[in-house]
């Protein structure tokens, strides 16, 4: 009797998670007529594309995507290396000044984005970035230094010793190590950091927001965002369905494929202290 | 050859290198981090708006006093702490429950671990928009639903009037982070050894007095750590509320951050909102030292009165 | 690694947008969607009389807060998107103290300037100088029930004391309310607030000081005759203090209230032929009292130039053009906006037009401070605190006015005016 009442309640608990999302989908094939409705049509009798069809033409969303994709990768990249390097070093080598940094990275985790944006806006301004995928691909690449770095750190420490001298012996130098050998044995780790900062550079909304005013510019959750505004008469929710389903599944696909993975990482960081 | 002289060498090659490694990552905090909370302190002390023709101008705690008497600014205080609190502490139970329920095997395990992680995944600033069609007073389907299960007699606007507006922007809220809370602590609970368990059910112990004695003093550092964490995100919440209400109706939930984002991008009140995020970073903080300084020395004594249960009952 | 270096240097190449192509110079204006389609059918006219200038509608949100935030941020990044500026009054004093906006003044002569009413060029105006050509002008209006007055045997009030006496003799709630404004916290509070303010020979913000007139009797005075609209004499209803302009008009407008403050939009929709209240509404300017006189909100929009634009004179060619009196009719016959010409007014036999315009000479602009945004946030939560009997008037006063002074100051010394960045203001 527990086991059911328990399955019941994890199957209400599913339903909760995956509602909204299911709606938007829904919402989207159904006609404006249908939409507006009352009361609330849940399955489209007459089931229509063109709300995707507007999407693309009303606004440059394929092009919102491109950007986000743009950005998102390169964040992930650069992040990745940088963060496998301090990290290294981290787990190796005993370097003045290492702790500094890594009190630093931990603090940036606990400031909320709206400290750094007014500073970083006006370096943007100043060096004429605006609108450049640049202004926001160097601050998610600082943003996700701390979380990376600390999964990371912990995973290299797991690597023995051993495997380093050895190498050594047969002439590799510090970084062939590290490239060669280590990051192929991190792969795991590797993925598990990867996916994650490309899901947060992927949502991030107050700097894509500011920084790029262009339309062309746009990441998809700034384009997303710009699609509403005005009064509550005109807005075309049809459409803004169709954006928010497009807009959010490569990320659902991101999830199903590496669910494992992302939880690993997430309770790694967070069982650090 | 590993003389002494070589070693010393080796040494200061790999010292070289760290540093090495450290540069790219200590250039990016430098920038990113470092100068921007710089800035923002320096830039407090100044005045530098359309008054000044958007010079920077000197004066001092002109700022800190003006924003003393800022009614708005406490309001938009106000209204974030009772947000924060609300949120918080119903996400921070039910993630308990969601992640007490998971932690069992069941069949499709798998699958509802990766159903409740979709939350999370999704852009805040793109869901708000969903929910703000959810919540919507004609043709939303929250107000369809309740009234179907005989909850509401009458569609509520409940983006159009201040406190139904907080419900939903909690509620909003609240169905993104469970899923974040919930994972932290099932991690947290996959950590209490089974041992434990057996050990107090050999006395005769209750579901309920296994939870209080055993899993929620274990689970405390997941706890406090993801409720820390997750107050201070909360405090400084924007993509949701600034997509999905825009801070309305009148104001109703507009939060600090929403506040500060249009001081200085609206009224391009540069210095007033320097001084503005050094003062929420201040609250902010006196008030997680607060919560959690007396908590975590309860947690160092409740872990401790555990530990010494366990050991009587092994002894036995 | 090499690819890495490759994406990077895609990036810092961006492409920049091209606006204009071999020979055309393409305009860029942001303004709310063209239901109408007049401004589409109006830019393309001018592209036949003009075959090298083509004006580029960009599409924005209808509520205007919303586009000044748009064109703010891209100002303030310092990409010049746009090169004409569709700006309401109450942009003008921001984004010219920002340094965007091109000065316009010496484009024409004061004659020139002349043809236009004069309370909508002071709000094109910031510290003397005319940043913006107004294509139209929006004052409030006092609407009355012309009927019920006539019955009654009384006047259109000339004070605020008749006003009320009016209102509290012939009305019987809640069938019938005497005076319905916008009392919801919002812009619109400022606005009706301001007009009492005036009124009652009050003043807000003096922009050449920085002096704050909000806590003087006069300005007591005037919240107090708001509130006890609402708490004493009960002539408005209490949900007026959720009130904007379109809940105000729906009340008037079904026959429901005596005396209703709103814009002129509110005349071509009350005389339509469903209208409860067709033939039986007549209008005046806003009350006084003995110090002060009638005032009426200044609103509407015209065209400015930004400073970032690159064609610069080709924006001003639209602006004569879009300014003349031809467009300005074929505008004002699509969507009843109120012209800010002179020529169209008296040039016009329509006895409602010249009741509005004479109205339109009472018009005061809100201060025209760049930080009136903010001003008018403080001033709005007061008089929502006061109305909603949260605060007495004196004190809500008293809280606005030293918070504003506060707002105002720029150094830890000055306790009004500062050493400016602009040359001294030229006294009006």
């Amino acid at each position: 009797m527990k086991k059911t009442l328990q399955q019941i309640l994890i199957w209400l608990a599913v339903v909760w998670c995956l509602a909204p999302f299911a709606w938007q989908i829904i919402t989207s094939l159904k006609t404006n007529a249908e939409i507006a409705h009352i009361p609330t049509i849940y399955a489209p009798v007459h089931p229509t594309w063109g709300h995707y069809q507007e999407l693309f033409s009303r606004k440059p969303f394929a092009r919102y995507l491109w950007n986000s994709f743009l950005i998102s990768s390169v964040s992930t990249v650069v992040c990745v290396l940088v963060s496998a390097m301090a990290a290294y070093s981290f787990s190796r080598l005993k370097v003045r000044g290492a702790r500094g940094l890594q009190v630093g990275l931990i603090s940036i985790s606990f400031f909320p984005t709206i400290i750094f944006f007014f500073p970083l806006y006006e370096l943007v301004r100043r060096t004429g970035m605006a609108n450049n995928p640049i202004a926001l691909i160097v601050p998610y690449i600082t943003f996700n230094l701390p979380f990376a770095t600390l999964i990371l750190t912990a995973f290299f420490r797991t690597i023995s010793l051993d495997i380093e001298e050895a190498a050594k012996v047969d002439g590799f130098n510090r970084w062939q190590i590290l490239m060669k050998i280590i990051m192929p044995l991190s792969a795991p780790a590797l993925a598990t950091t990867a996916i994650l900062i490309f899901i947060f550079c992927w949502n991030e909304f107050l700097l894509a927001l500011t920084f790029m005013t262009r339309d062309s510019a746009k990441t998809v959750t700034a384009g997303v965002a710009s699609l509403s505004g005005g009064s509550i008469y005109e807005i075309p929710w049809g459409a803004i369905a169709a954006a928010v389903v497009v807009s959010t599944l490569p990320l659902i696909g991101l999830v199903v494929v590496f669910q494992k993975r992302i939880i690993q990482g997430l309770t790694a960081g967070a069982t650090k202290g | 050859m590993r003389t002494p002289a070589h070693n010393k060498k080796m040494r200061l090659e790999d010292q070289a290198f760290g540093y090495l490694m450290l540069w790219p990552a200590a250039i990016f905090v430098l920038v990113v981090a470092v100068y921007p909370v710089l800035r923002i302190l320096w830039l407090s002390f100044f005045t530098q708006n359309l008054g000044t023709g958007l010079h920077p101008q000197f004066s001092g705690t002109l700022n800190y006093v003006r924003l003393l008497k800022d009614g708005h600014y406490w309001q938009t205080m106000m209204t974030t702490t009772v947000f924060t609190f609300i949120a918080v502490s119903t996400e921070l139970l039910l993630g308990l429950w969601f992640a007490l329920l998971l932690n069992e095997k069941f069949h499709g395990r798998s699958f509802a671990r990766t159903a409740t992680l979709i939350p999370w995944a999704l852009p805040t600033a793109v869901l708000a928009l969903a929910w703000a069609w959810i919540f919507n007073d004609q043709s939303g389907v929250f107000n369809d639903l309740m009234m179907r299960l005989g909850l509401l007699s009458r569609p509520v606007a409940w983006l159009g009037s201040g406190p139904t507006a907080m419900f939903s922007v909690i509620f909003a809220d609240v169905w993104k982070t469970t899923p974040f809370m919930m994972i932290i602590l099932l991690a947290g609970l996959q950590n209490i050894p089974e041992d434990l368990y057996e050990a107090v059910q050999i006395d005769g112990a209750r579901a309920w007095n296994s939870f209080r004695l055993i899993t929620l003093p274990m689970l405390m550092p997941s706890i406090m750590l993801a409720l820390l964490f997750r107050t201070i995100q909360s405090f400084g919440i924007f993509d949701l509320i600034f997509v999905m209400t825009g801070g309305g109706p009148g104001g109703a939930t507009e939060t600090v951050a929403i506040y500060n984002y249009r001081t200085f991008l609206r009224y391009l009140d540069f210095g007033y909102g320097a001084a503005m995020i050094v003062v929420t970073f201040l609250i902010t903080s006196g008030i997680c030292l607060l919560i959690y300084w007396p908590l975590s020395r309860t947690r160092g004594a409740r872990a401790l009165a555990t530990e010494r249960a366990v050991e009587k009952s092994e002894a036995m | 690694m090499g690819l890495l270096l490759l994406f990077a240097a895609s990036l810092v190449g961006c492409e920049k947008r091209a606006e204009s192509t071999e020979g055309v110079v393409v305009l860029n204006v942001l303004m709310e969607p063209d239901t109408t389609g007049i401004w589409r059918k109006l830019f393309a006219e001018f592209h036949e009389r003009n075959p090298g200038i083509q004006i580029h509608h960009v599409e924005g949100p209808t509520a205007t807060d919303a586009r000044e935030d748009l064109y703010t941020t891209s100002f303030l990044s310092g990409e010049s998107a746009y090169d004409l500026v569709y700006a309401d009054v109450v942009w003008i004093p921001k984004f010219a103290a920002a340094g965007w906006l091109e000065d316009l003044t010496d484009r024409w002569s004061p004659s020139e300037w002349d043809r236009f009413i004069s309370g909508s060029i002071e709000g094109s105006k910031y510290r003397g100088r005319i940043y913006r050509v107004p294509t139209q002008i929006d004052g409030a209006v006092l609407f009355y029930r012309k009927d019920l007055l006539a019955k009654a045997g009384e006047r259109p009030p000339a004070t605020f004391d008749d006003l009320a006496q009016i209102s509290q003799k012939l009305q019987h709630p809640p069938q019938l309310w005497g005076f319905v404004w916008q009392g919801k916290q919002y812009e619109g509070l400022a606005c009706d607030f301001l007009e009492v303010l005036i009124g009652y020979g009050g003043f807000w913000i003096n922009p050449d000081t920085d002096q704050v007139g909000l806590d003087q009797p006069a300005g007591v005075a005037a919240l107090t005759f708001l509130t006890d609209c609402v708490q004493k004499w009960k002539i408005s209803p209490p949900g007026v203090t959720t009130y904007a302009e379109e809940q105000s008009r729906q009340l008037f407008q079904s026959g429901r209230a005596i005396f209703l403050r709103n814009w002129p939009y509110v005349w071509p929709l009350s005389q339509r032929e469903e209208s409860p209240i067709k033939g039986k509404v007549g209008l005046a300017p806003m009350p006084k009292s003995d110090d002060g006189r009638p005032a009426s909100t200044l609103g509407g929009y015209g065209f400015a130039i930004a400073k970032s634009s690159h064609h610069q004179d080709a924006a001003w060619k639209f602006c004569e053009f879009i300014s003349a009196l031809p467009q300005i009719r074929r505008i004002n016959q699509a969507t009843a906006i109120q012209p800010a010409l002179k020529s169209f007014y008296e040039n016009s036999p329509d006895p409602v037009q010249q009741a509005i315009y004479r109205v339109l000479q009472t018009t005061v602009p809100r201060p025209p401070v760049p930080q009136y945004a903010q001003a008018s946030d403080i001033l709005q939560r007061y008089v929502s605190a006061a109305l909603t009997g949260r605060l007495t008037p004196k004190q809500a006063m008293r809280g606005a006015a030293s918070e504003t002074r506060l707002l105002l100051r720029r150094t830890r010394t000055s306790k009004g005016r500062d050493s400016h960045a602009f040359p001294m203001a030229q006294l009006r």
